[in-house]
Order: C-alpha cells, then sequence, then structure tokens
C-alpha cells in the first residue's frame, strides 16, 4: 500500500459527532432505495454494475469472481464503506451538517472445486431506514390545548442477501441465477413530549423486522473482446414487516429488469452503461396515503482510463454520472437524483488485492425539496492468499 | 504490503465508520414526515373502590406540628403541653454559682409558630395551667375546666407579620398553683382568641426550633453569698391537641386525616388494557367533596397518595415513597380534589407482584383538624381515575 493512502484511510476512520441521517427522501414508502455497487462501479456512475462481478446486480457476473482472466479459480471477498454528507431544503426548514456511514456492501465469492460452476454470496441495502425527525403539533387533551412535540427516529435497514450460482456455458457467454433473502431489522424510537408540564414525557421503542424473497437470473454476453452485453431481471415477493410478535404490513416488491452495454474500443479505455428499470408502482396498494409509488429508471454510465506502466497499471481514473428516479412521494411530483462521479484504486499485495476509492455528488429534488451532498466510498476487494491469483 | 495488512485496513475502516451520532432534524408535514400514527388518549375509569379506613399509625404526640384552632371555625382545639420535670437544683452549666436554688422567679415559654392563618390581626395566644397527667386518651371535654380565667398563666400577642417565627411569653412562678414541693412538672394548655377564626400551628420536630421551658432562679456565687439570676431550660416530655367533638362530623367509613392521623385505603380496578399495555402520561385520582372539607380555617395541607407495596389490610406497606403522588388542598373547599398519580401507573405497568391499591393520607400526619372524606360506594358521587394514555405507534399500513 502506498504511503500516501494511509490518511486517507485513517481520515475516512475518524468518528465526528454530526447528524447520522439518511435522504430526506428515505422517510417515505420502505426507504430510501440502496445500491448493490462496488466502489469502482458507483465512480462509474453505476455504469458497470450489470458487468461486474464485485457488483450484484447481475447474478451471472458471478463467473468473475471465480476466475481470474488466466483462467485459474480463485476465492474473492470484498466490501464498502460509505459516508454521506448532506444537507437539505424542505419547505422553510433547511438543514446541514447530516452525515451518516454505513457499511452497504460485502461479497463474496469463487469457484466450486471440480465444476464450472462459481459462486457469489453478498448483502447490500435494499433500503435504507435512518432517519430522525421532530415534529410540532397541538393537541386537545381534558378540554385544552397541548402543544405537543413529537420526535420519530428510525435506525436500520433493509437488506437484501443474495446467493448467486453462475457458469460458463460456451465462450463469451455467462449465465447465473440468484435467490434473494431480505431481511434486517430499525429500531424505531417514538416519543412525545407535551408543553403542559402535567403530561409526561413517553417514548415508546420497538424493533421492527423485515422479511421477504426474490429471484433473479442474468446473462452476460462477450461477442467480440471490444463489446459486451449484460441483461437481467430479478422478482421479488412481498416484504413483511413486523414489530415484536404483530404484523405490521406488507408491501409488494418490484420487478426489475436492467440491460448493459460495455465497449473497450482501445487498450486502457472502457465505456460501460447500465440502465434498470423498477416497477416500484405495485406497492402502492399497500402503502398509506398519501405516500405514493412511482416505477422508476436508473441509468448510469461511465469511462474507465488507465495505461500501462512499468509494473501492471498505473492507477486508473473513472468518470461517470448517474440519473434515477426515486420511488416515493407524499406529493404528485416523483423525485429525481442525479450524481457526477469520479474514482480511482489501486492494485495492492502484487494484485491480491484492491483499494477502489470513489467519490460522489450528488444532488436530488421533487416532492417540495432539495438535496444535496457528497458520497465517499471506500472499497476493497481481495484474494486471500493461496486461493488463486 | 502484505495481504494481512490489507484486512487490517478494511477492519479499521468499518470499524471506525460505524461510529456515529444522531441528530433530530425538523420534519415538514405532511410531504416529509414519517408515516404512522402517535395516539394519546384520555378515558374517566370509574373502578376506584374505597376499602377502609385506619388510624394510629402516628399519634398527636408523635408529630412534627401541634394545632391550635381558635373559636369561630368549624372545630376548636387546644394545645397541651406537660415538659420534663425540674430538677430540684439548678442545671444551667455554670460552675460559678451553686447549684441550690434558692428562690423561683419566673418562667419563660418558648414556642415557634410554623404556620398561621393568613391575614388574620390580633391573634392572641391563652397559656393555661393544666394538670401533668396527660395521655393519648385525653379529651377536649376533659381539659375544658382547666382553660379558664382562673387558670390563666400569660397571653401572647402574635405579631401579625408573623410567618414562622420563634415567639416566647414569661410568667411569675408564682402564678403556677401546683409547681413547687414534690410537683416539680408543669402542664401548660394554649387556646387561641382572635376576632377572625384563626389557627397556629406548633412546630417541635428538632431541637432547636422545639417548644421550651425556661426556668429564672437566683443561686449563690461558689465564692459567696451573693446571689445572681441564672436559668435552665426544659423540653417537652408529652404535648398533643384535643379537638371539640361539637363541630366534628358523624364519622364515616372513608377518611384520611385528622388528629387520629386516619389512612384511607383504595382499591383501582383498572383495565389491563390501559395499565399493563399503554403509555400514561397522565392520571389523575379525582376525589369529590361530599362535604367542605373539613380544616382550620385558612389551612391548607398535602394530600398524599402512596402505592401499596403489598395488601394486608391496614398494615399494608407503602411500596416506595417515590411512587407517590400529592395535592395540596384548602381546607373549608368544596372543590374535587385532583392527585397527580402518574408515577404510580408507572409502578403498575408490567408489574403484577403490586397490588392495585394506594392509600390515601394527609401530611404532616396527626398534626392538624384536617380531614378529608371519601365518598363511599353508596355514595352519588364517586372517587374516580382520569387517565391520559399513549397508545402503540400505529405503522402504516396497519
Amino acid at each position: 500500500m502506498r504511503r500516501s493512502l494511509v490518511p486517507v484511510v485513517l481520515g475516512l476512520m475518524v468518528p465526528a459527532a454530526v447528524a447520522a441521517q439518511n435522504s430526506v427522501y428515505g422517510l417515505m414508502g420502505i426507504g430510501f432505495p440502496g445500491e448493490p455497487l462496488s466502489a469502482r462501479a458507483r465512480s462509474l456512475g453505476g455504469g458497470i454494475g450489470a458487468f461486474d462481478p464485485t457488483s450484484a446486480l447481475n447474478p451471472a457476473t458471478a463467473v468473475g469472481l471465480g476466475w481470474t482472466s488466466s483462467g485459474r479459480a480463485r476465492l474473492v471477498v470484498g466490501g464498502v464503506a460509505g459516508t454521506a454528507l448532506r444537507s437539505f431544503t424542505a419547505g422553510d426548514s433547511t438543514v446541514t451538517g447530516l452525515r451518516e456511514t454505513r457499511f452497504p456492501f460485502g461479497i463474496f465469492g469463487g469457484t466450486i472445486p471440480n465444476t464450472r460452476f462459481s459462486f457469489a454470496g453478498s448483502f447490500s441495502t435494499y433500503a435504507e431506514r435512518t432517519y430522525d425527525v421532530t415534529i410540532t403539533g397541538t393537541q386537545v387533551l381534558r378540554g385544552e390545548t397541548v402543544e405537543v412535540t413529537d420526535r420519530i427516529a428510525s435506525d436500520g435497514a433493509i437488506t437484501d442477501f443474495r446467493g448467486a450460482i453462475a457458469f460458463r456455458p460456451g465462450p463469451g457467454v455467462f449465465v447465473g441465477a440468484a435467490f434473494h433473502l431480505l431481511g434486517g431489522s430499525s429500531r424505531l424510537t417514538v416519543a412525545r413530549t407535551f408543553s403542559n408540564p402535567a403530561y409526561a414525557p413517553y417514548a415508546e421503542r420497538s424493533q421492527l423486522v423485515f422479511s421477504g424473497t426474490g429471484v433473479s437470473a442474468g446473462v452476460v454476453l462477450l461477442p467480440t473482446s471490444a463489446i459486451e452485453l449484460a441483461a437481467s431481471a430479478r422478482l421479488d415477493g412481498n416484504l413483511k414487516t413486523t414489530s415484536a410478535t404483530r404484523r405490521a404490513g406488507t408491501v409488494g416488491l418490484p420487478l426489475s429488469l436492467s440491460g448493459g452495454l460495455r465497449l473497450t474500443p482501445a487498450a486502457g479505455i472502457s465505456l460501460s452503461s447500465t440502465a434498470v428499470r423498477h416497477s416500484w408502482s405495485t406497492a402502492q396498494p399497500d402503502l398509506a396515503a398519501p405516500t405514493r409509488a412511482f416505477d422508476t429508471w436508473d441509468i448510469g454510465g461511465g469511462v474507465e482510463l488507465s495505461r500501462p506502466q512499468a509494473r501492471g497499471l498505473a492507477p486508473p481514473i473513472r468518470l461517470g454520472m448517474r440519473y434515477r428516479q426515486l420511488p416515493f412521494s407524499n406529493v404528485a411530483t416523483q423525485p429525481t437524483e442525479t450524481v457526477l462521479s469520479g474514482g480511482t484504486g489501486v492494485s495492492l499485495a502484487g494484485g491480491l488485492a484492491n483499494l477502489d476509492l470513489a467519490v460522489e455528488r450528488f444532488r436530488r429534488s421533487g416532492g417540495g425539496a432539495t438535496e444535496q451532498g457528497w458520497h465517499f466510498s471506500l472499497g476493497m476487494v481481495m484474494t486471500p492468499a493461496g486461493f488463486g491469483r | 504490503m502484505t495481504p494481512r495488512w490489507g484486512w487490517l485496513v478494511v477492519v479499521a475502516s468499518a470499524a471506525g465508520m460505524a461510529c456515529q451520532d444522531i441528530v433530530s432534524t425538523p420534519g415538514v408535514c405532511p410531504e416529509f414526515c414519517p408515516q404512522g400514527e402517535i395516539r394519546v388518549h384520555d378515558t374517566l375509569l370509574t373502578g376506584v373502590e374505597p376499602i377502609g379506613s385506619y388510624s394510629g399509625y402516628l399519634l398527636p404526640q408523635e408529630a412534627n406540628e401541634t394545632q391550635i384552632v381558635g373559636p369561630g371555625g368549624p372545630v376548636e382545639a387546644r394545645a397541651l403541653l406537660v415538659f420534663v420535670p425540674f430538677s430540684a437544683k439548678y442545671a444551667g452549666g455554670d460552675t460559678t454559682v451553686k447549684d441550690s436554688i434558692l428562690q423561683l422567679d419566673s418562667l419563660r415559654l418558648r414556642l415557634h409558630i410554623v404556620r398561621r392563618t393568613a391575614g388574620v390581626s390580633g391573634m392572641t395566644l391563652a397559656f393555661h395551667e393544666i394538670p401533668i397527667a396527660l395521655d393519648s386518651a385525653t379529651t377536649y371535654g376533659d381539659m375544658t375546666p382547666y382553660f379558664q380565667d382562673s387558670t390563666l398563666l400569660a397571653t401572647l400577642s402574635v405579631p401579625d407579620t408573623l410567618v414562622k417565627d420563634t415567639v416566647a411569653a414569661t410568667f411569675p412562678a408564682t402564678a403556677l398553683r401546683y409547681l413547687g414541693g414534690d410537683s416539680l412538672q408543669v402542664g401548660i394548655g394554649l387556646r387561641i382568641s382572635s376576632p377572625d377564626p384563626a389557627f397556629v400551628s406548633l412546630g417541635s420536630d428538632s431541637v432547636a426550633i422545639a417548644t421550651r421551658l425556661t426556668r429564672f432562679v437566683q443561686v449563690d456565687t461558689s465564692t459567696g453569698g451573693t446571689r445572681v439570676v441564672r436559668s435552665d431550660s426544659w423540653g417537652i416530655r408529652f404535648k398533643t391537641f384535643v379537638a371539640d367533638p361539637g363541630g366534628l362530623p358523624p364519622p364515616t367509613a372513608f377518611v384520611a386525616g385528622a388528629a387520629t392521623g386516619a389512612r384511607a385505603f383504595i382499591k383501582m380496578n383498572l383495565p389491563a388494557s390501559i395499565v399493563d399495555s399503554a403509555l400514561v402520561v397522565r392520571a389523575t385520582l379525582l376525589i369529590p367533596s361530599t362535604r367542605p372539607i373539613l380544616g382550620a380555617p385558612g389551612d391548607t395541607f398535602l394530600l398524599r397518595v402512596l402505592a401499596l407495596g403489598s395488601d394486608f389490610g391496614p398494615k399494608s406497606p407503602v411500596a416506595d415513597t417515590t411512587y407517590s403522588g400529592s395535592a395540596r388542598v384548602v381546607a373549608g373547599s368544596s372543590d374535587t380534589v385532583a392527585v397527580d398519580i402518574t408515577r404510580i401507573l408507572g409502578l403498575w405497568r408490567g408489574n403484577t407482584t403490586v397490588p392495585r391499591s394506594v392509600v390515601v393520607q394527609v401530611e404532616p400526619e396527626a398534626a392538624s383538624i384536617s380531614t378529608i372524606e371519601l365518598p363511599g360506594t353508596g355514595s352519588a358521587t364517586q372517587a374516580a381515575l382520569r387517565v391520559t394514555y399513549g397508545l402503540p405507534f400505529r405503522l402504516p399500513g396497519t
């Protein structure tokens, strides 16, 4: 590892006393949708998502985890940690200095010994449910109007655990399928205080547990050495929420279709793009008014530039751009998000590990709010010694 | 770098990034509000059942205060004080004088007034000599013959500006008819006279402020035949107060307070859906008046409600004095008394080991004539419990 990277890593480790909040758009529906992307894919605007073995969008890419470019079997583990710095304006309220740090993605995979199959196991954030909101209002109690201050806080996420298997049926073709287990939980704190001290403040704490299942399948085609095509589909069932022993709602989850194109016109230049369509409107019947659910597009693209040097490759330059629609709103307007991203990576330990950095500048708007901020990701993918190279 | 270093970086990064603080942000409703509903309701529960009233926990001679109530109010009450017997010899501790008493000159009675009727002027305390053979069975009628002009020792005008202070009156030793000879003990009764109904309460809860009787005597100096005046001071052996039974209401089953320090026990028959499942934010015990609350004119008292730890009838112990509620009550009022007992319901929430019963008592206990009557089961108005409670957060879709 280069010494210059040490301060960067240590800097990301320093905790700070600022707010931990996910997007203001995560207050609605089942939360703010996550992205099963590696740090490398994030720096490319998600464009490489449909092809990236270290992302969890397309199960066919698990082939890439199991075999090196030279055809040797291996085992790979990796993960991403990210920090978002954020501010938003909603109505007359402007809030700055919000921060959230998460470990939203991890993956491992490799070759199933003595077979042509590869496998991948991963976890990723399906929907983020972290917020802490204070609301003031009034209530008539015992014939008098009492001012109340409510605090509703949630800390947790819906997590997507994926088990994928893939193989290469022929030259230039990868196919794969996966089973998704949705889980996770969030700690919900609801508190109310009263302006009249005769009323005792109260707080209720509960744990919401999420469960659900889904399946996905995908394919990657390599018709030429310069062109890659990918497609995948994912069908999720219902997301069930329970609180203690009681059922706390069910939400229908979408069908997701994705497609991608990757071009390598010359050595050291890679262009990639991925588009995903989610039919989130299927959740509408299960959502309480005034929340609305919209179908969404998630389109991203990026370019990766690298050049050979005396020993291996120089750190690549990655640039990307992304546009996506957000699925939930409490008004008729669907919110959207645009992201400009960049990043790089270094190869460590003689190629046994890769450290990737991604920086994203995002802006979200719609539904009466605007939100902008930075997202920093640090990803590590490595092959443990003795498990291939 | 070796692969081990790479792992260390990843683990350390994840651990460091997991640290976070959460700060609440203002919600913009309805556009950016979490789904769900906070529900706070209010209800009146009638399952408040008085089950008994008992006394004898604290006697007037053990109370922290002694009340004197003048005529014109609902009940007249008089204080009775018996002091520790004087020593036959001087006991003031001055070693420059001999301890043989040559002559008893006078006595000074010091009292500490802790409460009084506000706004009443011209209040006078009268001190009478009374028998020293008193006990807890002594009645107002027993003492009436001793509150005559012939037994009057002294009077003391209570300054109109006095709120809480020490006062004293001095009277000649010759005024005491029974002191001397074999009897070196003094009994003094106190009554009030004033243009308007009034009361005072005497404090006796510490040596510094307790009622004291000082004796002024003549003794010789230890060096020769020069007479000097010295004093020694003595405290109370027994004190109580007696109330005129003619002004008291007929006895009822459920009372709290009075000179007997009565306590009333109440059982709460409350639905488990509220006590065990709901978040109680306010609980008020409502005790309607069946008649004006008995007490000295202008007096107030604290009505305290405590949760019982066990239910053994009159000997039931309280759970913990922190699980209680209180309300200040004005004597003579006919208003419903409202006592906040939110903390008590907090004790009961999910706790099946403690009975859902409370004890009602007047504080300070056995120190005044203040009495509150609780309506019985056959009464037209009943005690009730008003509860404001929060239901579990209603999640969207439920």
